[in-house]
This record gives structure tokens, sequence and C-alpha cells, in this order.
């Protein structure tokens, strides 16, 4: 074990050196003058600060007519460009290492490619920027749930993004919270769930819910991979599989999820978190380990 | 209770001073700390409302902290103050959890399954199998 340091270091008052408080009257007077002096300059430096806009941005030119086929598109100021990677000029998405590494970079992926051919795939991404969301990260979601394509009825989990009633709610809650203006776009009651645009909306929402979540248990910046547990598993689950060893099994690193409900899951009996981490990162490819939020 | 704190905190430091952030390659088990479960139904532990909070003393006085993951590290022997057991937060950090919200590890999915606290390669306290 590692010996504690035998010094602890403390700034202790009045330390100036003795020569250091023997001033003069000429060291005084020099000092003076030099502090005029370098007010006089700090002037002169402020006076080149660049120009900053008080108001925020400049007003953008708003279209009075739609032209056919352009899609909507939002800037919000200080978030990430949307659209980076779509024209393969983005990031690369290759941030983390593994599955408990945590984020830190946002940027375009296949995933992303894949839900931007939809119909509904560039609003989707606008709306995800507008909650907070990486773009890429709700792309990875519709990717695992349903390849971003319409799938049959369900049980109870339904829609492009496979969300139970009670978690469309909450996402739903959690997105309007983060920008009001986004209930214009939703369709009401429960045929929201089945329009992508809405349940997209969603979707983001109960990303930024996990990214929150996950944050308040100490997975600082998670990655796309790591709330993909949260996604699956529930809030304390999520927890356990980012801070699961790879070699663990699902069973170990979840041990009140029993095998039934696992195996709903795709998981097989022995599966360990490193097998599930490479099987949903095979799928979603490089946006596995990018950020949840941008 | 103030000397039992010290106590802890002392011990954490030494505890994780054993292991630099980012020297290891593999996840190397913490001593003096086992694992315990949170006190939870399966359905409770996948319901995104249910957050059981952790806090910086043993006190429901205390300001939380964060939430607890299903799994956390306890400190053993368990030895509880004023109904609240030390535990290490993912980030290193020593929290204490009320008692009432663990039990002993044991996995639904896999009875057999043991488990032990460690500190993973990139530097946050997680959990493995026993070597």
């Amino acid at each position: 074990m590692q010996p504690l340091p035998a010094i602890l270091h403390r700034a202790a008052p009045n330390s100036l050196p003795q020569q250091a408080r023997s001033s003069t009257a000429t060291g005084i007077a020099l000092a003076v003058g030099a502090a005029a002096l370098s007010l006089r300059m700090a002037t002169a430096a402020f006076g080149q600060v660049p120009a900053t806009l008080s108001g925020g941005p400049p007003v953008q030119v708003v279209p009075y007519v739609t032209e056919p086929g352009v899609p909507s598109i939002t800037i919000t100021p200080g978030t990430a460009n949307p659209f980076s990677g779509a024209d393969g000029s983005g990031g690369d998405g290759s941030g983390g290492t593994n599955g408990g590494s945590t984020g830190g970079n946002v940027g375009g992926s296949d995933a992303l490619s894949t839900m931007m051919g939809t119909s509904w795939g560039n609003t989707a991404v606008s709306n995800a920027t507008a909650v907070g969301v990486n773009p890429s990260a709700l792309a990875a979601t519709c990717v695992l749930e349903s390849g971003c394509s319409s799938p049959g009825g369900g049980s109870g989990a339904q829609g492009v993004f496979q969300m139970y009633p009670a978690a469309f709610q909450e996402g739903l809650q959690t997105a309007l919270a983060a920008d009001p203006s986004l209930a214009s776009q939703i369709v009401q009651g429960s045929a929201g769930m089945n329009d992508p645009t809405t349940e997209a909306i969603a979707a983001s929402g109960y990303l930024m819910q996990a990214a929150q979540s996950l944050a308040n248990a100490g997975i600082s910046d998670p990655t796309v991979l790591q709330a993909r547990g949260y996604y699956n598993f529930g809030p304390t689950n999520g927890v356990a599989l980012a801070s699961a060893s790879p070699d663990e099994t699902m069973a170990q690193a979840m041990p009140n999820v029993s095998q039934s409900t696992l195996s709903a899951n795709g998981v097989t009996p022995g599966e360990t978190v490193g097998q599930w981490q490479a099987g949903v990162s095979a799928k979603i490819g490089n946006a596995a380990n990018q950020s949840v939020l941008s | 209770m103030k000397k039992s704190l010290t106590r802890a905190g002392v011990v954490t430091v030494l505890v994780l001073s054993h292991f630099p952030a980012y020297a290891a390659t593999t996840p190397r088990q913490i001593p003096g700390y086992g694992c315990m479960m949170l006190n939870l139904t399966e359905q409770q532990s996948m319901d995104p409302s249910v957050h059981i909070p952790v806090r910086s003393a043993p006190s429901e006085s205390a300001p939380p902290i964060g939430w607890a993951g299903a799994v956390v590290a306890v400190r053993e022997p368990v030895a509880p103050v004023n109904g609240f057991v030390a535990m290490l937060f993912p980030t290193g950090q020593q929290v204490w959890i009320p008692k009432s919200d663990l039990r002993p590890y044991h996995s639904l999915g896999d009875p057999g399954a043991r488990c032990v606290p460690v500190m993973l390669p990139n530097g946050r306290v997680g959990f493995d199998s026993p070597r």
C-alpha cells in the first residue's frame, strides 16, 4: 500500500520572505508608477476586446413561403451542428475505448445516416438538438429498436422507438420542459406513439432523462452504450451495467433482473456485459461511444 | 459519530490511494469492501421513477450526493451509523445509504453468482466476479 505523503502543503499567511517586506519609499514609488502604467495598458487592452452581440446571434431570415422538399431546420445557438457527419464533414464519432468510458464526443454516425434516410429523420435530428440530445444517440435508439422503420403493432411497446406508454409520456414531458415550442409538432393521445416525429421527441426526452439519471449516479457524460442499459433495464440497472466489468455476466451485473426478463430483452444465459456491449455496438457502429448529450 | 466518520474517510483514502486511476489495465479488487444490492423488486429496479438517494453523511438531513445503482460497494464489516452504511460512489467518493435500502447480494438470474467491488481501468469503482 502506498504511504501517505509525510508533509501536507498548506499556504501559510505572512509567509513572504523578509526581504520582500522591507520595502523602501523608492520601492513604493516604483510600484505606484508600475501600477498606473499597467492600468493604462489594461484600459487600452479592453478597448481591443472584440465586439459581442448582447442580444445573441444575428436575426435569421425566416422564409414565409415554404419550399416543398426542404426540411424544417431549427438552429439552436451553442449546440452542435445537427447535420455534422451527414456530409462527411462532421466528427468521426470514434470516441471512447470501451463501454465503461465516458462520452465527450458528438458527431455523425452510420445510425444517423439510417435515420436521416427516413421521411421524418431531418425533423427528428432538429428536435433532438433542440432538446439537447446528440442526434446520433436518438438515431442509435431507433436503429436498435426497429431499424428506423415502422414495426407492426406490439403488445405494449409501440412505434419506431418501441416505447411503452409510461416512458413515452415521461419522455414527452422532459422534452417539452427543455423546449416548449416542440408542443406544436406533437400528435396528441396514444396516436402519438405511432407518429415518428412525436415519438422521436419523446425518445429524445427519455434519452435526456437517462443521461441525467446516470450522471446523478456518478456516471458523468454517459455514452450511447451506457444509456442503452438505462433504456432497456431502467435507472438502477443502467448504473449497474455502466459499472460492471466486461467479464461479468448480465445476470451478475443486474442481480435484480430475472433470467426471463433478460431473455425477453435478447440476453442469453451466461452472456457477459462485454458480449452484450459488443452486440449493441455492432448494430449502431460508431454511435456507441458518443455522448448522449449534444 | 464524528470519530467514525473521520476513520471512514481515512480508510477510503488509504484504499483508493492503492489504486492509481490510470495505471491499472484490468479491474483490481478493492480490499475492505463487499457487494450488496438495492432492496427493490425487479419491477422497481426497472422503474424510471424509482431512485435511492445516497448522502454525504449518515443522516436523513445530510445533503444528497446522488442516486445508487442496483449494486453497491459497502465497507466491511458493515457497521451502520445512525442507520446508514458507508459505500463507495462510482467516483470513489464515500457516501452513505440507509441500511434498510440494502440486502445481501443475490442474483435472481444466476443464483450462484458472486460479486466483488473493483477499481475499473477507467478509474471508476465498479464490480466484477471474484478471481
